[in-house]
């Protein structure tokens, strides 16, 4: 029932514009001071947790950024929904088996932040394979809100990678794509603790250089070039260039690996069901488009 | 690149559309560490809510079980109807699609999610100054309850959080005194209010 009623009044989502004055110099550098207020502890699996390896966060990334997919969720969602679940895993133990709890719930609250319609608990339960239930997951909400002092809104990469669009002299169309490309990077840093340590505005610009150079706009358009680029997008987030140049680089690599996980889970599943086969040809994993 | 497939059997899918209302791919939905203990998970839950219970009580002086002021640095004051921001009693917009959930109120009836307005504490920002504003109680408002209801505001739930930012009412203000008849039988009607509170 409820179902059809959310289905029916669900046929476009509205966005604001983006907001002009929002945009501008003064946002960013109180973005790049606020961002750090809101970075988990680099080293929790190390001291906070017991039971919880690195390896399990990568699981339960991957079925989140699953789920934000298949639920058509903003692109920031997943990104804060990792920010709240490393930022309570720097403060608490966990039990493994309820790591996909938290995880659900991460999703649960930034879904609310950043959606007009957010994802549903009972939803979010169903793609636990009904493991967890909707009372469980609000309770969980209301420790994980309580423990990140409710500071929800904190920064992604998507915000940041806004204002660097903004100041790039760039056709509407180039940023589109280059935007495109660098969200799929900011979701794919968001599941590897490699990028842990590194704050949103440096995952931002990587994802940004890397999205650019991944495109070949360099070499037709100066400004992208990557030297200009990259002196031009670290002198933006303050940081210095080899850092930033270190960042993409760790960014290439991380996509290349993860592509030839995709290429073997292609193969090995093309030999599964056929279900599976109908699914897959809809969506290959395009390597043709990556360049590295 | 940004047809790469991030996550393994999740297509790409252009975010521009509005969420879809199927349900969940089966391949989705998976339990990822075994089976969870729920009777356990319950019992921590429960702890950890009586924690932050505790924590609220310590931090308003005020007994959000039995909707009594404590003694302590904040004095509580009932409010007049009216004369808060019309905000804190409008019903909710979005019944339907917000309040999927409401099946939990339960929670929301007894004890904890039972707010209380925190007169008292409209002009005081909450770390920084805690100037005794007026005395008394807010006992029962009932008649508040029943605006109040409906409200998809987070009670006060700050508690541990130190964001003076919204230096009074915003998240703490509403109301709904006692546990009265006339509360059970509103509560259906609210709507996002899951327990938060506690």
């Amino acid at each position: 029932m409820e179902h059809q009623l959310l289905c029916c009044e669900v046929e476009t989502i509205r966005r604001a514009y983006h907001d002009a004055n929002l945009l501008n110099d003064r946002v960013l550098q109180t973005m790049l001071k606020a961002e750090e207020t809101c970075s988990p502890s680099v080293s929790y699996f190390k001291c906070v947790q017991k039971e919880i390896l690195p390896y399990m966060r990568k699981i339960v990334a991957t079925w989140m950024l699953e789920v934000c997919e298949e639920q058509k969720c903003e692109e920031e969602v997943f990104p804060l929904a990792m920010n709240y679940l490393d930022r309570f895993l720097s403060f608490e133990p966990l039990k493994k088996s309820r790591l996909q709890l938290l995880g659900a719930t991460c999703m649960f609250v930034a879904s609310k932040m950043k959606e007009t319609i957010p994802l549903t608990a009972e939803k979010l339960c169903i793609y636990t394979d009904n493991s967890i239930r909707p009372d469980e997951l609000l309770q969980m909400e209301l420790l994980l809100v309580n423990k990140l002092k409710w500071n929800l809104a904190a920064m992604t990469p998507h915000d940041f990678i806004e204002h660097f669009l903004t100041k790039m002299p760039l056709a509407e169309d180039t940023k589109q794509i280059i935007r495109k490309h660098a969200q799929t990077f900011v979701a794919l840093c968001a599941t590897d603790i490699k990028f842990i340590s590194n704050p949103p505005s440096m995952i931002a610009a990587g994802s940004v250089v890397a999205a650019v150079q991944g495109l070949h706009l360099g070499n037709t358009n100066t400004f992208l070039s990557y030297q200009c680029l990259t002196h031009f997008l670290s002198q933006v987030i303050k940081c210095d260039p080899d850092c930033l140049r270190a960042c993409q680089e760790q960014i290439e690599s991380l996509l290349e690996s993860s592509l030839r996980q995709a290429q073997q889970h292609n193969v090995s599943s093309e030999t599964k069901t056929v279900e599976d086969e109908a699914d897959l040809s809809c969506t290959p994993t395009d390597v043709r488009d990556v360049n590295i | 690149m940004s047809n790469v497939r991030i996550s393994n059997g999740s297509p790409t899918l252009e975010r521009m559309e509005a969420r879809q209302s199927e349900y969940p791919k089966p391949s989705a939905c998976r339990n990822l560490f075994g089976p969870v203990n729920h009777e356990e998970l319950n019992r921590d839950l429960k702890k950890h809510r009586q924690e932050m219970e505790e924590a609220c009580q310590r931090k308003w002086n005020f007994d959000f079980q039995n909707h009594k002021p404590l003694e302590g640095r904040y004095e509580w004051q009932a409010v007049e109807k009216g004369s808060s921001p019309d905000f804190y009693f409008r019903p909710p917009r979005l019944l339907k699609a917000v309040c999927k959930s409401a099946g939990r109120q339960s929670l929301d009836v007894n004890g904890n999610c039972q707010t209380v307005v925190f007169v008292g504490s409209q002009g005081i920002s909450e770390d920084t100054h805690c100037v005794g504003q007026k005395t008394d109680v807010s006992e029962n408002q009932t008649d508040f309850a029943e605006q109040c209801t409906g409200q998809r505001k987070r009670p006060a739930t700050d508690d541990s959080s130190p964001q003076n930012k919204r230096a009074n009412t915003t998240e703490e203000g509403v109301s709904k005194a006692s546990p009265s008849a006339n509360s059970v039988e509103q509560t259906p009607k609210k709507s996002t209010p899951r327990r938060h509170q506690t």
